[in-house]
C-alpha cells in the first residue's frame, strides 16, 4: 500500500495556526516554543539564522545550540540542545531591571525596550539560562583590510551585513555605533517583527530538523497545543520556578 | 538614499502592508494599540506601565516580507544548491531564507501556482552555511579587478591590469612576464577548418585501430600535419588540445557556456571537471551499471548515481554518507529523516568509522574499519541474503524489459544472464546465441541511414534449458534461473548471480565481519532488517564508499545489495534526479541552442588524463605498465590533470584555464601540485577564475575576479534523492561588486561569462557574436544564452506546449520589475531581457524567474508505489566491457562485477603497507555542517560556531599516546614525513592541529573536518600594486591535513586513486601523530 | 597631616588623574569595547570598586552606631571628618557605577519608570538618601566655620560665603539648631544606613541562580564588610588627622572584633559551600582559592588584609602606630574581598556546554580586568583622593566644631 504522502509541511501548518491567532483576541494569545531534542540535528542553522535575521554582532547570540557527546565507545551519541530565551512566565530578569526596560508583554513574550535600557546588565546576572548577552559594540569586519579598487574591503563588507542594524521590534535603529542597541542587553524576542506580519520566527522556519515549533499555546487547534500534551515534554531548570514558555521534548 | 525619503517609502509600503493583513490584528499583536500611541506624544507612553511601552516598543520598519524586496534563486554555499529567497533592501542583501517553491526546503513544498505575494511571507529552511551566504558575497577579501602576477608564480605579488589588456595578452601571448615568450590561445588553437578537422579525425582513428598505416596518414595529410600535437601519434589530436579547461564546481548554463567555448569553439577535448575528488567512483559505477545493450554493444551509460528516496524509505543504511552534516544535503534530507525517525516511519543504520551527527540518530552505528570495511559489509550482506533466501527472486529472474513489465517492475537486471567462464575460472564474455549455434539476426539501426547491426541473443537458463533473449524486448518476457553453474555445448557457464554468490562465499561470515571490523551479528541484523521492508529499504552510499582505492567495487557491491531487493524506481527505494530540458534539442522547443555550434570543428584525441580510451588501443601503447594510469571507464579525473601536465604525458599542455576549483587545497596530497603549477615550463600559461586569492589561484598568472552566486546566473540541476522533476534557477539578485567591462560593445560585470565572451570576441570564435540565433538574435551577453534556456524550461517538455508554465499576471509582472529596480543595467534591463525570448514567452519566463525555477509537485512525483521520474532501464550487474579491457598498469583485464577488493593499493594494484612502518593511525576526513571547502572561511558568523577544527581521536588511542584534548600534534605520513605544506619560496605550513579526544570514533582512526587550516584565502598577506594587504588570522585557524594523504608510490606526484572508477582516495592513509 | 605627605599624595593624585585620563578618553570614545567583562561575567573591576566604596562609606555609620546605640560619647567629635569621607566615597561610587552603565544618560529612567521589584531601584534610592543625609550633615557641621571663614579675609572667602549659603552671622541659636539637625540626621542615618548596606547585600542575595550569593548570610556579610572596611578607613583617618590615641585604640579594638567575626563568617561560608558539593558552588569556591586570581584571596585578603592586621592587633594592642597600619592594610586590601565576592559566582557556566558552542571572548567565564578598566579606576580613585586631601585642607572639616550636644 502506498504510504500516504505528507500534504503540507509542518511550517505551513504552524503559519496557519499563527494567522488564526493573530486574527483572534490577542489578549488570549500566549506564544510558546517547543523544541524536540530528538529531531534536532545539531546543525546550528537556527543559531546563524537568528544572527543573520537580527544582525547580531560578535559576542551577542540569542540561540546557541549546545552539543555534548554521551556514552562510551561504541555506544555513543551526540546530543544537541538549542537554547533560545525561555520567555519565562515568571522571569527573574524583568524583576531585576531597575527601569522596566525589559518586561513580559501581553502575549508572554519577554522583551527589551532598547530605548529605555540603561545597560546595567543586572538582567544578565539574573537570568538562570544565560539567555541574555550584552552588545559591546563589536564588529565582525573589525580588523579586515580596506584597499578599495583592489579588494571589496572592510567598509563595503560591513555595509553588506553590519552597518545597518536589523529591524528588531520592527524598528529602524541608528547605524551601528551610533546608539542602541549598542550598550544594551539583548536577547531572543521570538522575532516579534516577523510575527507582526504573519511570519514564524526565523529559527523556526530555518530548522532543517523541524525540531522547533512555535505557536499560541492557548489555541487548542494549534500544533503546539497538541505537542504540549506529549509525555516527552520537559523544561529547563524547572526547579527555579521560572516557568519557561519554551518547552522541550526528549 | 536619505533616511527621509526612506521614511516615507516605509510609510506607504506599510499602508499597503496593513491593508493586506489587517490593521487591527497587527496593532493588537503589539500588546496595545499602535493607533493610540501614534496620537499621543511618546513621553506619555513612557509614563504608563508595560502596556504603554508595548505601544512604543514595536515599529513598522520590517520590510523583508514584501515580495518587491525578494528575489528567488539558488544557494551555492555548498553543492546542494538549495532554493533560496533573497531579501533585499536598498540594493543590499539583507537576509537569505529558503525558497518555499523548492522541494529542497519544504516537504512538500508549496504549490507551484501559489501567487508570489503569498509565498513572500513563507520561508523554507536552510542550513547554517546558506544562512551565512551574505558573508561570502560581502567578503572583504574578494577581488574586484583582473590580477596579473608581478612576481614569480606563487610569490603572491600582483598588479591590477585592465580587463582588455589581460584578454589580449592571453589570446596573443608574447613575453608576458619577462620570462620569455608565452604562446597565446590564438597560436594554440590553430585548427579551425571543419573539413580538415574531419579528415584528420577520421584517419587518425583509422591509424589507432591499425586500419591505416602512419606513413599512409602522413602522406595523405602532409600539409596539415602542423595542426597536430605529434604527427607520429595523430590520435593525440590537434594542438588545440594543448589548451586545457579545468573546473572545480560548475553547473548548467554557465557550464554549457564554458565547456562549449573550449570544447566546441576552441576545439580542445581537454575539459575536465572535479568529479573524482568528489564522489567519482559513485558516478562511474553508475555509468557502468546504466550501460544499455544498444545495437550490438553496451553503451549509453550515464554518468550518474542513485540515492535513497529519503522521504518514503522505511529502512536506510547510510554508508559513508552523512546527510545531517554534508551530503545533498541538510535542508533537502534532514527533515524527511528526523520526522521519519521520530514519528516512527523510518529506521536508519549508519556505517561510518566516526559517530557522525547522522549516526547519533541511528538505530545502529557501525564503526567500520575504514580501508576495507565497507566492501566487506556489503559482501557479508550479499552472502547472508543469498544463503538465507532473503532476496526478490521475481525481480532478479527477469532478464529483459518484457519480463519486468509483466511484473510491473520499472527495471530489470542481469542476475540470470549466463556468462562464459574461462579455463582460469575467470568469468569473461556473456554466453551468446552464436555460441549455441543460433542464428545472428540483422536489424536496422535507429538511424536507418547508418545501416544494420547484428543481433546475437543473450542466453539464460530456464527449466534446465538455455533460452535466448533480447534484453530490450518488451513483447517477449524471458525469465531465467538465478543460480546456474554448468556447461553448455562444452562451454563452462555461470549465471551472473552465481558469480556474485561465489564472490560472496569466498569468505565465511566471520571473515567478512573480521575484515569489516564489526560484529557478525550486526551484519546479520541489518541484512535481516534490510530484507523486511519490501521495496522500501535502501542502502544510500556516498564518499565514504567511493573515495577508496577499491571505490568502484565497493560501490557496485552496495548497489548490488540494493538490486537484490529490486528497489530501483520504487517509492522508498533508489531514486534518480530528473530535470527539465534547457537545451531545446527536442522538437517543438522554442530555442534549439545546438544551433550555436553549427560552424565549429569536432575535436578529437587522447585527453591529458587519458580517459574513455584503452591504452592498448592507441598508438602510444608500448609496454605495461604505462607511464601513468589510463582511465577507460571514467572521466573528470581531477587528481590526474595537473600531475599529467607535470609528466607531460601523453603530451605537454600550453595553457590552463581553471574555473572555480582549488585542487591544491581540495585534493588528497594536493601539495604535489604546487611544484608543477609554480613551474612555467610545465604549464606556460595559467589562468584562474576565482573570487578570492585562494590556495590554488595564488599560483596563477592571471586571476579573473568572478561574481558570486548571489550576483550571477547558473542552473544547478538536482540530486538523486530529489524525486520531483525540477529546474532550479540561480539568477543575479544584487548588483555585482566586480568592475564593469565592455565586450561586444556591451557593458557587463567582470565575471566568468565576460571572460569567455571577450575571448570569443578577440578570437572571433564561432558560436558567438551577432545573429548567431538568426537575424537579430545575438550571443553577445550572458542572458542571450541563459534566458533562452529559461524559456525552454518554461515551455516544458511536451512538443505541443501543453507542459508550459502559466504566464505571470500583471501583479507578478509588477513585482518582478519592482524587485529588480536596484539591479544595474549591466546585469538587468527589462526591455533587453524581454527581447531575448520575445513577447509571447516573456510572461512565462517571468513566472519561473519569480519562483526561482520550475518544480514539479512533491506528490506528483509518486504514483502507485513507484517514482514517477524513475530510472526504468536495465540495471547492470556484470560489465562485459571491463572483462574484456586490459588495465594499463597490469595488462590484466578488469574485474567485472561486485566483489571485495582489499586496499589500499597503488596504481599497479600492489598493496601499500605503511602500518608496518609504524604509521599506526588511519586518517579520515569529513564535512562539518558549518563549513565548506573555501567560501566559508570568510563567513565570520560560522567561525563563531566552529572557529577551528581538530584532530579527532578515540580515548583509547589518546590514552595509548598520552594525548589530551588541546594538545598540539603534527600529522606525518610515509609520503609526507615532515608533515608540512611546502608552498615554495621557503614558505612551509606545518600540519599541526589541536587534539580532540572523543568516544565517537573508531580506535585506530583519526579524523579532521574539511574547511579549516587555510593559509591563503585571506589568511596571509598578499601584495597588490606594491601595497601589502594583511591577512586575517581568523580565516586560517585549525588544520587541513590533505597533504598527509598518501602519494601514489609509483606515480609520485598524485594521490592514490581508484584506477577503475577514478576516485581520489581520502581514507586510506596511515599516519603518525607527533606531539609538538 | 604634615606638608610632605600632603604634597606626596597631591602629586600621586595628579599623576593618577593624568594617567587615568587615557582610560577615561577611551571609555567615552569607545564605550565598553575595551573592557574585559562580557555577557557571562557581566560585571568587572568597576563594580568591584563600586562595592569597595560602598563599604568605605560605612565608617561614619559605625561611628554613629557607636555613639548613639552604644553611647560612646567621645566619638561624637568625629562628625565632620567621617561625614566628609562618606561624601567622597559616595561620589566615587557613583562615578564608578555610571561609567559601568551602557547608557548612562538614561538614568533619568529611574525617575520615569522605576521598577520597585528591582533591588537595584531600591539601592539607587537608598544611595541617594545617604547622599542627602550626609550632604546636609556636612553642611550643618561645617556651617559655623564656613560663615566664620567667609567673614575673615582669607583666600576664597567668597567661596566659603557661597558654601555657607551667604549667611553672614552665626548666632548661638544657629549653633543649637544645627546641632539638633545634625543629631536628627545621625539618628536617621541609622535605619537609612542599615537599609543601604542591607539592600546592597540583598541585591545579590535574591538571585536564585547564583548559589553563593543566594543566601541569607549575604546581607549580613555586606553590613559587616561595610563596617569592617569603613571602620578601618575611619580609624586610619582619625589617627592620621586627629591623633586622638584613645579613640584610635577604641576603634582599633572594634575593628579587630569585626574582622574576627567577618573571618569566622567567611570560614562558615566556605565550609557550607564545600559541604553542599553543588558543582556550581564548588567551582566558584575553587576559583577563589585556586583560580587565576587566587593571589587576591591568599595574599591580598588573607595575608596582608587579615593575618598581618590580626598579628598587629594582638602583638601591640596599645600602639596607635600598629593599629593605624592594621586598619590601613584592612581597608586597602578590601577591594580583593569585593573581587572575590563578585567574580567567582559569575565564573560558572549556567548551562553545561555553553563554553564550546558559540565562541567569543565575551562569552567566557574567565575574567581579567583590562588595562583600560584599571586606568579608569585609577582616575576615579585619584579624583577621590584629591577631593579628600584638598577638602580636608581647604574646608573646615578638621577644625570644625565636632557637633557634640551637651547632655543628650
Ligand atoms: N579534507 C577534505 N578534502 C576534501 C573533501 C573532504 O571531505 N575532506 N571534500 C572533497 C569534495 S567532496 C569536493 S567536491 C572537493 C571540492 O574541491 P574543488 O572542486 O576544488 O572546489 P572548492 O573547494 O569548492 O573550491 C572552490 C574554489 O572556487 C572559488 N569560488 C567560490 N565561489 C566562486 C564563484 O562564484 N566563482 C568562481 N569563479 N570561483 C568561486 C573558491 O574561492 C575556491 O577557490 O573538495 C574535496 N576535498
Ligand atoms: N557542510 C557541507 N556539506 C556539503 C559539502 C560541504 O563542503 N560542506 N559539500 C557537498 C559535496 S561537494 C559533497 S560531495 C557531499 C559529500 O557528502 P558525504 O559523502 O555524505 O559527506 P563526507 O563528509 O564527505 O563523507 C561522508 C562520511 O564518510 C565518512 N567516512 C570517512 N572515511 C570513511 C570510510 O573509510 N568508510 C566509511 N564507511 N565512511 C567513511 C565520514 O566520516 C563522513 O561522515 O557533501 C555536500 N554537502
Ligand atoms: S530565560 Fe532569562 S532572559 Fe529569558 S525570560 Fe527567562 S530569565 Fe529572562
Ligand atoms: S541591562 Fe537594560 S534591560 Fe537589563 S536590567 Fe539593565 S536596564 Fe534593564
Ligand atoms: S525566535 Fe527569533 S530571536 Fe528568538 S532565537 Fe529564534 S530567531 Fe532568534
Ligand atoms: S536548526 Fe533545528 S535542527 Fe538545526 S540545530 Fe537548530 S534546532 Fe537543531
Ligand atoms: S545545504 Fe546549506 S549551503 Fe548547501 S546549498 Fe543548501 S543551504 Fe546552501
Ligand atoms: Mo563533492
Amino acid at each position: 500500500m502506498a504510504r500516504i504522502l505528507p500534504t503540507e509541511d509542518m511550517l505551513i501548518r504552524m503559519q496557519k495556526d499563527l494567522k488564526r491567532s493573530l486574527a483572534g483576541d490577542m489578549s488570549e494569545v500566549r506564544w510558546s516554543m517547543v523544541i524536540d531534542v530528538a529531531k534536532c540535528a545539531g546543525c546550528h542553522a537556527c543559531t546563524i539564522a537568528c544572527v543573520a535575521e537580527n544582525k547580531l554582532p560578535p559576542g551577542v547570540v540569542y540561540r546557541p545550540v549546545i552539543e555534548e557527546e554521551v556514552g562510551k565507545y561504541p555506544h555513543v551519541r551526540q546530543r544537541f540542545l538549542p537554547r533560545p530565551c525561555m520567555h519565562c512566565q515568571n522571569p527573574p530578569c524583568t524583576k531585576a531591571c531597575p527601569v522596566k526596560a525589559t518586561y513580559k508583554n501581553e502575549q508572554g513574550v519577554v522583551v527589551i525596550n532598547y530605548k529605555h535600557c540603561i545597560g546595567c546588565r543586572y538582567c544578565l546576572v539574573a537570568c538562570p539560562y544565560s539567555a541574555r548577552t550584552s552588545d559591546f559594540g563589536e564588529w565582525y569586519t573589525q580588523g579586515t583590510p580596506e584597499f578599495p579598487g583592489k579588494i571589496v574591503g572592510k567598509t563595503k563588507a560591513a555595509e553588506g551585513y553590519e552597518t545597518v542594524p536589523a529591524a528588531e521590534y520592527g524598528k529602524d535603529w541608528p547605524k551601528r555605533g551610533h546608539g542602541s542597541p549598542v550598550g544594551n542587553a539583548r536577547k531572543c524576542h521570538f522575532c516579534l517583527h516577523r510575527i507582526a506580519v504573519g511570519m514564524l520566527p526565523a529559527c523556526v522556519t530555518t530548522c532543517v530538523g523541524r525540531a522547533t515549533f512555535f505557536g499560541n499555546r492557548n489555541d487548542p487547534e494549534s500544533l503546539i497545543y497538541q505537542l504540549l500534551g506529549s509525555p516527552r515534554r520537559f523544561r529547563l531548570k524547572e526547579e527555579l520556578g521560572t516557568q519557561p514558555a519554551v518547552y522541550y521534548l526528549h | 538614499m536619505s533616511e527621509k525619503d526612506k521614511g516615507c517609502k516605509i510609510k506607504d509600503l506599510f499602508e499597503k502592508q496593513i491593508d493586506r493583513r489587517g490593521f487591527i490584528k497587527c496593532s493588537a499583536l503589539l500588546g496595545g494599540s499602535i493607533a493610540a500611541s501614534s496620537f499621543f506624544p511618546s513621553f506619555l507612553g513612557e509614563l504608563g506601565g508595560p502596556q504603554a511601552y508595548a505601544d512604543d516598543l514595536m515599529g513598522k520598519s520590517y520590510l523583508l516580507h514584501l515580495p518587491e524586496n525578494q528575489i528567488f534563486s539558488a544557494c551555492q554555499q555548498c553543492n546542494t544548491n538549495c532554493g533560496i529567497k533573497v531579501k533585499i533592501v536598498d540594493g543590499l542583501v539583507k537576509k537569505i531564507d529558503g525558497n518555499p517553491y523548492s522541494p529542497w526546503t519544504l516537504t512538500p513544498q508549496i504549490a507551484y501556482n501559489t501567487p508570489i505575494k503569498n509565498a513572500a511571507i513563507i520561508d523554507g529552511s536552510l542550513c547554517p552555511k546558506g544562512q551565512a551566504g551574505v558573508q561570502a558575497m560581502y567578503d572583504p577579501y574578494r577581488i574586484v579587478k583582473v590580477l596579473k602576477r608581478a612576481g614569480k608564480r606563487g610569490e603572491n605579488k600582483w598588479q591590477t591590469i585592465p580587463f582588455d589588456k589581460a584578454i589580449t595578452e592571453i589570446t596573443d601571448g608574447g613575453n608576458l612576464f619577462g620570462e620569455g615568450n608565452v604562446e597565446g590561445i590564438k597560436d594554440i588553437c590553430t585548427l579551425k577548418d571543419v573539413d580538415i578537422a574531419k579528415a584528420l579525425r577520421e584517419d587518425s582513428a583509422a591509424v589507432a585501430s591499425k586500419k591505416m598505416t602512419l606513413d599512409e596518414f602522413k602522406t595523405r595529410h602532409a600539409d596539415n600535419l602542423h595542426y597536430l600535437i605529434d604527427p607520429d601519434h595523430p590520435d593525440m589530436g590537434p594542438k588545440n588540445n594543448q589548451l586545457c579547461f579545468m573546473w572545480g564546481r560548475v553547473k548548467d548554463g554557465r557550464g554549457d557556456l564554458l565547456k562549449d567555448f573550449f570544447n566546441k569553439a576552441m576545439g580542445t577535448i581537454n575539459g575536465h571537471g572535479h568529479t573524482t575528488v568528489c564522489q567519482g567512483s559513485l558516478y562511474f559505477s553508475g555509468k557502468a551499471m546504466s550501460d544499455q545493450f544498444v545495437e550490438g554493444k553496451f553503451t549509453e551509460g550515464a554518468k550518474f548515481y542513485w540515492q535513497g528516496d529519503t522521504g518514503n524509505a522505511e529502512f536506510v543504511i547510510f554508508v559513508g554518507a552523512s546527510p545531517y552534516e554534508a551530503n545533498y544535503g541538510p535542508p533537502l534530507r534532514i527533515q524527511k529523516m528526523t520526522e521519519g525517525i521520530v514519528d516512527g516511519r523510518m529506521k536508519i543504520v549508519v556505517i561510518d568509522p566516526r559517530c557522525s551527527k547522522t549516526a547519533s540518530r541511528a538505530w545502529k552505528w557501525l564503526p567500520v574499519e575504514p580501508i576495507n570495511g565497507v566492501g566487506a559489509v556489503a559482501m557479508g550482506m550479499i552472502q547472508w541474503m543469498l544463503e538465507n533466501n532473503r532476496f526478490d527472486a521475481n525481480y532478479l529472474k527477469n532478464t529483459n524489459k518484457g519480463a519486468a513489465k509483466a511484473d510491473n517492475e520499472p527495471t530489470w537486471c542481469q542476475a540470470a544472464w549466463l556468462v562464459k567462464i574461462g579455463e582460469d575460472g575467470k568469468p569473461g564474455k556473456y554466453l551468446r546465441g552464436s555460441d549455441l549455434g543460433l542464428p545472428v539476426e540483422k536489424r536496422p539501426k535507429k538511424k536507418a541511414e547508418e545501416g544494420e547491426w547484428d543481433f546475437d541473443p543473450f542466453i539464460a537458463f530456464y527449466e534446465k534449458q538455455p533460452i535466448p533473449f533480447d534484453p530490450n524486448d518488451e513483447g517477449k518476457p524471458v525469465e531465467g534461473e538465478l543460480f546456474v553453474n554448468t556447461e553448455v555445448n562444452g562451454i563452462k557457464v555461470k549465471s551472473v548471480l552465481q558469480i556474485i554468490r561465489d564472490a560472496a562465499n569466498a569468505r565465511t561470515p566471520e571473515q567478512w565481519a573480521e575484515l569489516a571490523g564489526i560484529a557478525k551479528t550486526d551484519i546479520v541484523d541489518i541484512a535481516k532488517e534490510f530484507t523486511s521492508h519490501g521495496k522500501k529499504a535502501v542502502a544510500d552510499i556516498h564518499r565514504g564508499v567511493s573515495q577508496q582505492t577499491a571505490g568502484f567495487y565497493s560501490v557496485v557491491a552496495w548497489y548490488t545489495v540494493n538490486a537484490l531487493i529490486g528497489n530501483t524506481g520504487w517509492q522508498g527505494g533508489l531514486s534518480k534526479l530528473t530535470t527539465y530540458d534547457r537545451t531545446g534539442s527536442q522538437p517543438g522547443k522554442p530555442f534549439d541552442l545546438g544551433k550555436m555550434w553549427k560552424k565549429t570543428i569536432k575535436g578529437w584525441g587522447i585527453s591529458i588524463i587519458r580517459h574513455d580510451v584503452a591504452y592498448d588501443k592507441t598508438t602510444i601503447f608500448d609496454k605495461y605498465p604505462a607511464k601513468r594510469t589510463w582511465y577507460p571507464f571514467c572521466s573528470d579525473i581531477y587528481q590526474e590533470i595537473i600531475p599529467s601536465m607535470g609528466d607531460m604525458y601523453p603530451y605537454p599542455i600550453k595553457a590552463v584555464f581553471l574555473y572555480m576549483g582549488t585542487p591544491i587545497y581540495s585534493l588528497p596530497s594536493g601539495h604535489t601540485l604546487i611544484d608543477i603549477m609554480s613551474d612555467p615550463k610545465k604549464i606556460p600559461l595559467l589562468i584562474v577564475s576565482d573570487i578570492v586569492i585562494g590556495e590554488t589561484s595564488m599560483y596563477a598568472d592571471y586571476i579573473f575576479p568572478d561574481t558570486t552566486y548571489l550576483e550571477r546566473w547558473e542552473f544547478p540541476g538536482a540530486h538523486p534523492s530529489v524525486t520531483p522533476k525540477v529546474f532550479p534557477i540561480r539568477q543575479p539578485v544584487v548588483g555585482p561588486l566586480t568592475e564593469t567591462v565592455k565586450v561586444f560593445g556591451e557593458e557587463m560585470p567582470l565575471n566568468a561569462e565576460a571572460v569567455i565572451l571577450s575571448l570569443a570576441e578577440k578570437l572571433n570564435a564561432p558560436g558567438f557574436g551577432k545573429n548567431v540565433f538568426g537575424e537579430g538574435n545575438h550571443m553577445i551577453r550572458e542572458e542571450d544564452l541563459y534566458l533562452r534556456m529559461v524559456a525552454n524550461v518554461a515551455f516544458g517538455d511536451k512538443e505541443d506546449g501543453s507542459d508550459k508554465v502559466p504566464a505571470a499576471d500583471d501583479e507578478e509582472m509588477k513585482i518582478f520589475e519592482a524587485s529588480r529596480k536596484h539591479l544595474p543595467r549591466t546585469v538587468y534591463d527589462m526591455e533587453r531581457w524581454q527581447k531575448v525570448v520575445g513577447p509571447e514567452l516573456w510572461p512565462h519566463v517571468v513566472y519561473i524567474l519569480n519562483r526561482g525555477g520550475r518544480f514539479q509537485g512533491y506528490n506528483d512525483a509518486y504514483k502507485n508505489d513507484q517514482l514517477v521520474n524513475k530510472y526504468n532501464k536495465m540495471v547492470g550487474l556484470y560489465f562485459e566491457k571491463l572483462a574484456t579491457t586490459k588495465h594499463s598498469m597490469t595488462g590484466k583485464t578488469y574485474l567485472a562485477h561486485a566483489d571485495y577488493v582489499s586496499g589500499p593499493t597503488d596504481c599497479t594494484g600492489n598493496i601499500i603497507d605503511d602500518k608496518s612502518k609504524g604509521y599506526d593511525l588511519t586518517l579520515i576526513t569529513y564535512k562539518a555542517i558549518t563549513q565548506t571547502k573555501s567560501r566559508t572561511s570568510g563567513n565570520y558568523w560560522l567561525s563563531a560556531v566552529y572557529p577551528e577544527n581538530f584532530i579527532e581521536i578515540s580515548s583509547a588511542d589518546a590514552g595509548r599516546l598520552a594525548l589530551h584534548s588541546g594538545d598540539e600534534v603534527k600529522v606525518v605520513s610515509e609520503s609526507n614525513q615532515e608533515g608540512v605544506w611546502n608552498l615554495g619560496f621557503g614558505k612551509q605550513i606545518p600540519m599541526i592541529g589541536k587534539v580532540k579526544v572523543m568516544e565517537g570514533i573508531r580506535p585506530g582512526v583519526i579524523a579532521f573536518s574539511l574547511g579549516h587550516g587555510h593559509w591563503a584565502y585571506g589568511t596571509s598577506a598578499v601584495v597588490i600594486d606594491g601595497v601589502t594587504i594583511p591577512g586575517d588570522s581568523r580565516r586560517g585557524k585549525g588544520i587541513h591535513a590533505n597533504a598527509a594523504m598518501r602519494v601514489d608510490p609509483v606515480l609520485k606526484n598524485t594521490t592514490l586513486s581508484d584506477t577503475v572508477g577514478g576516485s581520489a582516495v581520502f581514507y586510506n592513509t596511515q599516519v603518525k601523530l607527533l606531539k609538538v | 597631616m604634615n606638608e610632605k605627605i600632603f604634597k606626596l599624595l597631591a602629586v600621586m593624585g595628579c599623576l593618577g588623574l593624568l594617567v587615568g585620563m587615557f582610560g577615561m578618553v577611551d571609555r567615552f570614545s569607545y564605550g565598553h569595547l575595551h573592557a574585559g567583562y562580557g555577557s557571562y561575567v557581566p560585571w568587572g573591576l568597576w563594580v568591584v570598586f563600586y562595592l569597595f566604596f560602598v563599604g568605605l562609606t560605612a565608617g561614619a555609620f559605625l561611628i554613629t552606631i557607636l555613639t548613639y546605640l552604644f553611647g560612646v560619647k567621645r566619638l561624637e567629635n568625629l562628625g565632620p571628618l567621617s561625614a566628609f569621607t562618606v561624601l567622597i566615597a559616595l561620589t566615587c561610587e557613583l562615578i564608578f557605577i555610571s561609567l559601568d552603565l551602557g547608557h548612562f544618560f538614561r538614568i533619568y529612567r529611574f525617575i520615569i519608570s522605576p521598577n520597585f521589584s528591582s533591588l537595584m531601584t531600591w539601592f539607587a534610592l537608598f544611595t541617594n538618601i545617604m547622599l542627602i543625609i550626609y550632604l546636609l550633615e556636612c553642611f550643618f557641621l561645617l556651617r559655623e566655620k564656613l560663615v566664620l571663614w567667609s567673614q575673615e579675609n582669607r583666600k576664597g572667602k567668597a567661596v566659603y560665603h557661597a558654601l555657607a549659603l551667604f549667611k553672614n552671622t552665626y548666632t548661638p541659636e544657629d549653633r543649637d539648631r544645627d546641632r539638633r539637625i545634625v543629631h536628627t540626621l545621625s539618628i536617621l542615618s541609622l535605619p537609612a544606613g542599615l537599609l543601604f548596606y542591607g539592600t546592597n547585600g540583598a541585591f545579590f542575595a535574591i538571585l536564585q541562580n547564583r548559589p553563593i550569593w543566594n543566601s541569607a548570610l549575604t546581607p549580613l556579610l555586606f553590613i559587616l564588610s561595610a563596617l569592617l572596611s569603613g571602620g578601618a578607613l575611619i580609624t586610619f583617618l582619625i589617627s592620621v588627622f586627629q591623633h586622638d590615641e584613645a579613640i584610635v585604640k577604641f576603634l582599633g579594638r572594634t575593628v579587630f572584633s569585626i574582622l574576627v567575626i567577618f573571618l569566622l563568617l567567611e570560614i562558615i561560608q566556605f565550609f557550607i559551600g564545600y559541604q553542599t558539593g553543588t558543582t556550581s558552588i564548588v567551582t566558584s569556591l575553587n576559583s577563589i582559592v585556586s583560580g587565576p586570581q587566587a593571589w587576591t584571596f591568599w595574599i591580598a585578603h588573607l595575608l596582608i588584609g587579615s593575618l598581618i592586621p590580626v598579628i598587629l592587633f594582638i602583638s601591640s594592642p596599645n600602639s596607635t602606630k600598629a593599629i593605624t597600619w592594621a586598619c590601613f592594610l584592612i581597608f586597602m586590601t578590601f577591594a580583593a574581598v569585593r573581587y572575590n565576592f563578585l567574580i567567582p559566582d559569575l565564573s560558572v557556566y549556567k548551562l553545561e556546554g555553553l563554553e564550546n558552542t558559540f565562541f567569543h571572548h565575551r562569552l567566557r567565564t574567565s575574567y581579567t580586568p583590562t588595562l583600560n578598566e584599571w586606568l579608569v579606576s585609577i582616575w576615579i580613585i585619584s579624583f577621590g583622593l584629591l577631593a579628600f586631601i584638598f577638602g580636608t585642607r581647604w574646608l573646615p572639616v578638621l577644625s570644625s566644631g565636632k557637633g557634640e550636644t551637651d547632655h543628650v
